[in-house]
């Protein structure tokens, strides 16, 4: 037992040490602390839920094997109360306490209004999934790393995708919210098509958009203006709630016989799962992460097992390996960087290339754009499964060969 | 001296007293807000700062809901003008002549309450203006989400604080602290304002006709005129809170036209105290530290803040305000009680 | 077009089932009750739990919808007494934060007993399909919402202008001073009208279920088209509710006929316009 000088000795000549210690040594004292901050309230509270899980995941791999240089990470995790208000009070909140590392998701203005406290706080920060185009070009800052999938890449390449697989789909309808995200995303599908169709010497047409309003209780209008469009294919933009609806609706129009191909943007399982035994025959969505189709990666099939573990649910929503991935990014710049100073970081991350529960995680050096793996998944109906449907194929695509040019700092025209 | 006298006397000191103490905590209170920078961290700072301008706001809402007797429930939509305008005159290089944009910001608010006062005022009035206002703010949502040059659903981000420009000296809001006490000048002075207004002539006119039309037109009080300058008043007040908080945010989005900004002073008032001038800062600021200690109890949020609500209005039927005054006026009633038999006693 | 009009007409009658308790309750109390979407999605998630992810049949449907009814109005009740009685006589404005905190305390219970996943219950079997109505395909459940709407509107039309027991709660809605002196009990007279309006979100919740998905924000979907509609229909009055909800199928008809590019608008500005036009409402305020 120390007595009261012996502790104030030790702790005088710990004070002592830390200031001589380098910044690198001090930072080993205690654990490393990463601000995980996310949507847990409000609509967005479904994904929100699912990156805080990711984030946790990821951190206990980490901790798991031992840590990074020799600490645990701990996370810290904030709700954005679904506002950019709440997101700067829990982002200044952290940073007041010295936090660093950040991990940030969901909608994408709550993004926006963190990126330019980044540099003057000296936080690097892994931006979760968000895919607008504003975060990796006019409002660019090089303390952010988006492991995220712009509507260019993962939509474009979907496109290009379709018309590659599908050449007997000449005509497409599209519905969507009107909501630009949406507009940005079905703009770059009509364009990947078209890309693809060009090379192969055929057409491709778009119909003018059909427009459905946002949380709305009712969608039959719209289905009947898209299943009297004419169109061999169609491309639903709907999100959530809404799209889950839309296809319910959607079931006594017989969309799936009407249609040649039909194809959600990123609701992936989400439909399956809510409509269980009354899916629809096929759909494609895009996915980020479908760890039943990734076996031979085993940084998914760990995660998968952890998450099912966790949450006792066998098809986790893309956010996690998104999450997962994201804290294995800010852990393994760390590593290598063996500070928290973004002067030292910013480059670590850029030189990194790891894999992930995605697979290859790389950013592109000029504007920090994740160029990983495009993950594509068929489903639908089946009377073998005692769910009621089944994934019946995936696709992939090589991120980079879609992603837009690099402009940070301006918009893309 | 006679027991009466005695008694009439302690009676004064006991209603100057509470007066005094409140007046006190006011100033307690405006002492600690200042000196905030050198107390909290900067995430907390920020929330004081929002808070404040929101207690502004809300402040001039409840000018036109406790004097003259009208609710909007649109009020989000004139903050989100007043803001939309700030931060597209700083986008546009404006940033150094800060204060007159705040001026045109302020007229932007009051001209568009005019609009709706002239065509909605004389027709119509409680639940049915309410919900006009509603859905007006949410058509602006709409509009705004819609408009790509405003950045659409993103809103506009990026918004730099100015440094004001007076020909021979500046003063650089956009370093450390400075905007933050920026915003505790431009609060005093709009409390001020609005404190001026409510309890002068105006105000006075104001409680008038909410009391009994009939009576306040009678004695030559012009009813209609009197509500719409309320109206404009108010949504003036709302344009210049959006100003404000535009560079503080440094973000606007047309989610703050929403339903959950325009029932803000709503809850700020009732939960502060209705009918009294300050209820709304304190119902602002007892809403900021529910949120703030609830902040890590992820999930259930809503429920521990429906739940607080509940509580306070069962409990505190007339607020927070109100139930303070109650309580301090027991125990200010208990020792005057007390004083008095004490000297009974002695005698 | 007969098509789009038969659309609109099940949003229309969707709307009327949720505004008819918003309306009730108003006219007996004078408050908006912010608790009522979050009411309605509670139906929802019970009659969920009742009927699993594929109802037996059309009275299965209706029987789990009933229950939940039951369900909810007992919830009212407890609110009722717990938090309404209590505020009686009390500025109305204290009644209007006191739903939006009930609002705030049963949507977040509903997260925490269901989770936040989405679910989607089908509906019945005979009415999964369509049937053609001269030459269109109309499904079958639009039909199913139109005819709940239209006899829920005719019960309740009969329940209160017609029957003893509607009389009574007018005549306290109206004067309950009065009609206390004359013997009616009204407390009780008002705890009853406050359980009904409860239980026809909770009923309204389980009829609708199959149209829409169950997530946590189902509720917010429907309350600002229902406030939308009692004020224009006038405020506690049923009958203006069920006008109102026709007058909205028929906007969001026209929207989408010729303003397919802009959904969801027109509804505001027709409301606007409704407003202007009838600044108490279509059939004016009425107090039930």
């Amino acid at each position: 037992m120390f007595n009261r000088r012996q502790f104030l000795m030790t702790g005088t000549a710990a004070a002592a040490a830390t200031v001589a210690m380098p910044a690198v040594l001090r930072a080993q004292s205690g654990p490393i602390r990463i601000g995980v901050i996310t949507t847990l309230t409000g609509p967005g509270q479904l994904y929100g839920q699912y990156i805080k899980d990711g984030c946790e995941l990821g951190a206990a791999a980490v901790n798991a094997a031992g840590g990074v240089n020799g600490q645990q990470i701990e996370l810290v995790v904030r709700d954005d109360k679904n506002s950019p208000d709440g997101a700067l009070a829990a982002f200044r909140e952290l940073t007041g306490d010295g936090v660093k590392l950040f991990a940030q998701g969901t909608f994408t203005a709550n993004i926006l209004a963190t990126l330019p406290l980044l540099a003057e706080n000296d936080v690097t920060m892994a931006v979760v999934g968000a895919s607008s185009l504003a975060i990796t070009h006019q409002n660019f800052t090089r303390n952010m790393f988006r492991l995220g999938y712009s509507a260019p890449m993962c939509f474009g390449g979907y496109g290009y995708l379709m018309a590659d697989k599908f050449p007997e789909v000449a005509k497409w309808s599209v519905l969507r919210t009107d909501v630009q995200a949406l507009k940005d995303i079905t703009d770059a599908f009509q364009n990947g098509a078209q890309k693809k169709a060009k090379e192969a010497g055929r057409e491709v047409s778009f119909n003018e958009p059909i427009l459905a309003p946002v949380n709305a209780p009712d969608f039959r209008n719209q289905i009947s203006q898209v299943s009297n469009s004419g169109a061999d294919g169609l491309f639903n933009c709907l999100q959530g709630a809404d799209a889950i609806s839309y296809y319910k609706q959607a079931r006594s129009f017989e969309l799936d016989k009407r249609f040649k191909l039909l194809c959600d943007s990123a609701n992936e399982l989400s439909i399956a799962k809510a409509l269980g035994k009354n899916m629809l025959d096929s759909i494609w969505s895009w996915t980020a992460w479908y760890p039943q189709g990734a076996k031979d990666n085993p940084v998914s099939d760990a995660l998968h097992k952890a998450f099912v573990a966790l949450r006792n649910d066998q098809y986790p929503n893309w956010y996690v390996g998104v999450a997962h991935d994201c804290i294995q990014t800010l852990a393994q710049g760390y590593a290598k960087a063996k500070s928290t100073a973004s002067a030292d970081l910013i480059p670590a991350i850029e030189g990194l290339s790891f894999q992930g529960a995605v697979g290859t995680v790389a950013f592109r050096q000029e504007d920090h754009s994740f160029a990983g793996d495009l993950t594509y998944i068929r489903f639908g109906r089946s009377e073998k499964s005692e769910s009621g449907w089944e994934v019946f194929e995936t696709a992939g695509l090589p991120g980079a060969d879609f992603l837009e040019p690099a402009t940070p700092g301006r918009p893309l025209n | 001296m006679s027991t009466a006298l005695a008694e009439r006397h302690t009676g004064r000191e006991q209603a100057l007293s509470r007066v005094q103490i409140n007046r006190a905590l006011i100033a307690l209170a405006a002492l600690i807000v200042l000196l905030m920078p050198f107390l909290v961290n900067s995430g907390l700072l920020y929330l004081v700062g929002v808070t404040l301008v929101l207690a502004v706001y809300s402040v001039g809402w409840n000018v036109l809901f406790s004097w003259a007797g009208l609710a909007s429930f649109g009020s989000g939509g004139l903050f989100c003008i007043g803001a939309y305008v700030a931060a597209l005159a700083i986008r546009a290089g404006w940033g150094e002549h800060f204060l007159p944009v705040i001026a045109l910001a302020t007229l932007a608010g009051a001209l568009v309450a005019l609009l709706v006062g002239l065509v909605a005022l004389r027709r119509m009035s409680g639940i049915f203006l309410a919900i006009l206002t509603l859905s007006l703010a949410e058509l602006l949502r709409h509009v705004l989400m819609r408009v790509r040059w405003l950045g659409s659903e993103d809103g506009i981000p990026n918004i730099t604080r100015p440094v004001l420009s007076f020909g021979f000296f500046d003063i650089d809001l956009s370093s450390g602290s400075a905007y933050y006490w920026f915003l505790c000048v431009a609060s005093a002075i709009l409390l001020g304002i609005c404190w001026w207004l409510a309890h002068g002539p105006f105000g006075r006119r104001l409680l008038a006709v909410r009391h009994d039309i009939e009576r306040a037109s009678f004695i030559g009080i012009d009813v209609h005129r009197s509500r719409l300058v309320a109206f404009v008043v108010s949504g003036a007040i709302a344009g210049c809170a959006g100003a404000l908080y535009a560079p503080w945010a440094q973000i606007v989005t047309p989610d703050l036209a929403g339903m959950v900004k325009s029932t803000q002073p709503i809850l700020f008032t009732l939960l502060g105290g209705l009918h009294s001038f300050w209820g709304p800062v304190v119902g602002a600021f007892a809403f900021m530290a529910i949120d703030y200690f609830t902040r890590t109890l992820i999930g259930i949020q809503e429920v521990i803040t429906g739940g607080i609500l509940l509580v306070v209005i069962l409990v505190f039927r007339s607020g927070i305000a109100g139930g303070w005054n109650a309580l301090l006026d027991g125990a200010l009633a208990r020792r005057g009680l007390d004083r008095a038999l004490a000297r009974q006693e002695a005698r | 077009m007969l098509f789009t009009f038969i659309n609109s007409l099940t949003l229309g009658m969707a709307v009327f089932l949720i505004a008819t308790g918003l309306t009730l309750i108003f006219g007996i109390m004078r408050i908006l009750n912010f608790a009522h979407g979050a009411c309605f999605m509670m139906g929802a998630y019970i009659s969920s739990t009742i009927l699993g992810d594929m109802p037996g049949s059309v009275w299965a449907l209706i029987g789990a919808a009933l229950v939940s009814g039951l369900v909810v109005g007992v919830f009212g009740l407890i609110v009722q007494h717990v938090v309404l009685a209590r505020l009686h006589g009390q500025d109305e404005h204290f009644s209007l934060i006191a739903t939006y905190a009930v609002m705030l305390v049963t949507a977040g219970a509903i997260k925490m007993v269901w989770g936040l996943e989405f679910h989607s219950v089908d509906p019945p079997p005979g009415l999964d399909g369509g049937v053609s109505i001269f030459g269109t395909f109309v499904p079958s459940f639009s039909l199913f919402i139109i005819a709940a709407g239209i006899a829920v509107f005719l019960i309740l039309d009969y329940v209160i202008h017609r029957s003893w027991g509607g009389k009574l709660a007018v005549a306290i809605a109206r004067d309950g001073w009065t009609s206390s002196l004359m013997g009616i009990n009204a407390p009780l007279g008002i705890s009853v009208v406050v359980t009904g309006s409860f239980a026809l979100a909770g009923l309204a919740g389980g009829l609708l279920l199959p149209n829409q998905t169950l997530s946590p924000v189902l509720g917010d979907t429907f309350l600002l088209l229902a406030f939308i509609t009692i004020v224009i229909g006038g405020l506690g009055n049923i009958r203006g509710a069920f006008i109102a909800a026709l007058l909205l199928a028929v906007i969001d008809g026209i929207n989408a006929w010729f303003l397919p590019g802009s959904p969801g608008t027109l509804i505001y500005l027709g409301m606007v316009t409704c407003l202007l036009l009838w600044p108490n409402g279509i059939l004016g305020e009425s107090r039930l």
